[in-house]
């Protein structure tokens, strides 16, 4: 079985604010967000990564890939919603503080709005900060891709703000 | 004001927002900001959503930390602290080899930190844990053994066994002609990297041992990093002497 190498889990534990916040942007919410961390925490280290491998990028890149399943999964319960009477959401924590959870919920609103990919391009460039080199090497897509997804991100979010349904 | 902006102008704005464009298209698109006001709307629109994007989920994200069981998942340092000889107790019960654990029950000590060692994050120079590694590669593990490095420094392995990952340790023995360091090693691409070391006086040979009390936080390290992360299979003879034929494979 693979496994990690002691630099690897060093690199993950030292990336994991950052790669939950990348969580955070995609699922919109806290709770979510934890469960997406957990999800690409375990795949990792389930499946392990080559020794050769950028610890961070794959990390980000197993994160992508848990939250397409997700949004997978997610379509098919909507198709069937009696089969997801267990799938209850999850009672707010009483230590959320409210107006960050405000805000957030403003923005993951704003963020649903977005086609995935596009907010998976945004979320790394305008939420992460990398460039668009690096969103393209965890994305698996040409830079040129990422330049104008984050770009029609932006354009459909103002869009949106402007002329709101 | 922005309604004017086509696709490509909205592109341009991105990428100079994210300081992605080449500096002549940099340069070409500050001078049309200048001119055009559309497009300096638009700029401005994008850097008011850049910041309530930033400023929100960075809030969000910062407002609670990682979950400690995610962190967890990973951590693999020690985190508690237990006695040298109750590590030693768990590895007894998990089939240590006798010779062994009375190797490792005589070489523990008074602790002092070594300071010709203290250069490198393993608490070795560099040229020793070179040749510690290679040996610690094919040194079977035996109570009174010791490998005589190029160095002149004396190394002697102790006990082999796998942590929760399958990679395999080994705890050790290296001392000059003064002082000793005990560690763990684990091994990662082929080499035999120190993940825990401590300092400590040997005592004489045939001289009663005495163990620092459970407070003594550097022996306590490799009792955690034991603790913690061995899986419950101390290699026996045999099958070392095979992980040694193998490559540790």
């Amino acid at each position: 079985m693979p496994s990690l190498s002691h630099s690897q889990r060093e690199i993950l534990m030292a990336e994991l604010g950052s790669l939950r916040r990348f969580c955070l942007s995609l699922s919109g919410s806290s709770a979510d967000a934890d469960d997406l961390l957990q999800m690409t925490v375990e795949r990792i280290l389930e499946k392990g990564m080559p020794d050769d491998a950028d610890a961070a990028k794959w990390a980000y890149r197993v994160c992508r890939n848990a939250w397409i399943d997700e949004l997978r999964s997610r379509e098919v319960r909507q198709r069937y919603p009696l089969q997801m009477a267990w799938d209850t959401e999850e009672a707010p924590s009483a230590e959320e503080d409210a107006a960050v959870e405000q805000a957030l919920e403003a923005v993951s609103i704003a963020l649903d709005a977005l086609p995935p990919e596009q907010r998976m391009a945004l979320s790394l460039v305008a939420v992460e900060g990398k460039s668009y080199a690096e969103a393209a090497d965890i994305l698996e897509v040409p830079v040129g891709t990422i330049m104008s997804r984050v770009a029609r991100a932006r354009a459909q979010l103002l869009k949106n703000r402007d002329s709101p349904d | 004001m922005t309604s004017t902006m086509n696709d490509q102008d909205w592109q341009l704005l991105s990428a100079y927002l994210d300081d992605e464009l080449p500096p002549e298209a940099r340069a070409a698109c500050a001078q049309r900001l200048q001119q055009e006001p559309a497009l300096t709307a638009g700029l401005q629109a994008l850097q008011a959503l850049q910041a309530e994007l930033q400023g929100t989920l960075h809030s969000a994200a910062a407002a609670q930390p990682v979950p400690a069981h995610i962190k967890a998942l990973l951590d693999t340092a020690p985190v508690s602290i237990t006695s040298l000889p109750h590590r030693l107790q768990n590895f007894t019960g998990a089939r240590a080899r006798g010779f062994a654990v009375a190797a490792s029950l005589a070489a523990a000590a008074a602790l002092l930190l070594l300071p010709q060692w203290q250069g490198t994050p393993n608490g070795t120079p560099h040229d020793t844990t070179d040749l510690l590694s290679a040996t610690l590669e094919q040194l079977p593990s035996s109570a009174d053994r010791w490998e005589t490095l190029a160095d002149g420094s004396e190394v002697r392995a102790i006990l082999s066994f796998p942590i929760h990952d399958g990679t395999w340790c080994r705890e050790y023995l290296l001392r000059s002609s003064e002082q000793s360091v005990r560690g763990i090693a684990c091994r990662d691409n082929g080499q035999w990297e120190t993940r825990v070391a401590v300092a400590q006086l040997m005592l004489p040979a045939g001289e009663e041992v005495a163990y620092r009390p459970a407070s003594a936080s550097d022996s306590d390290q490799i009792a955690a990093f034991v603790d913690i992360n061995a899986s419950d299979d101390v290699a026996g003879e045999e099958r070392e002497a095979g992980l040694i034929t193998s490559n540790w494979q």
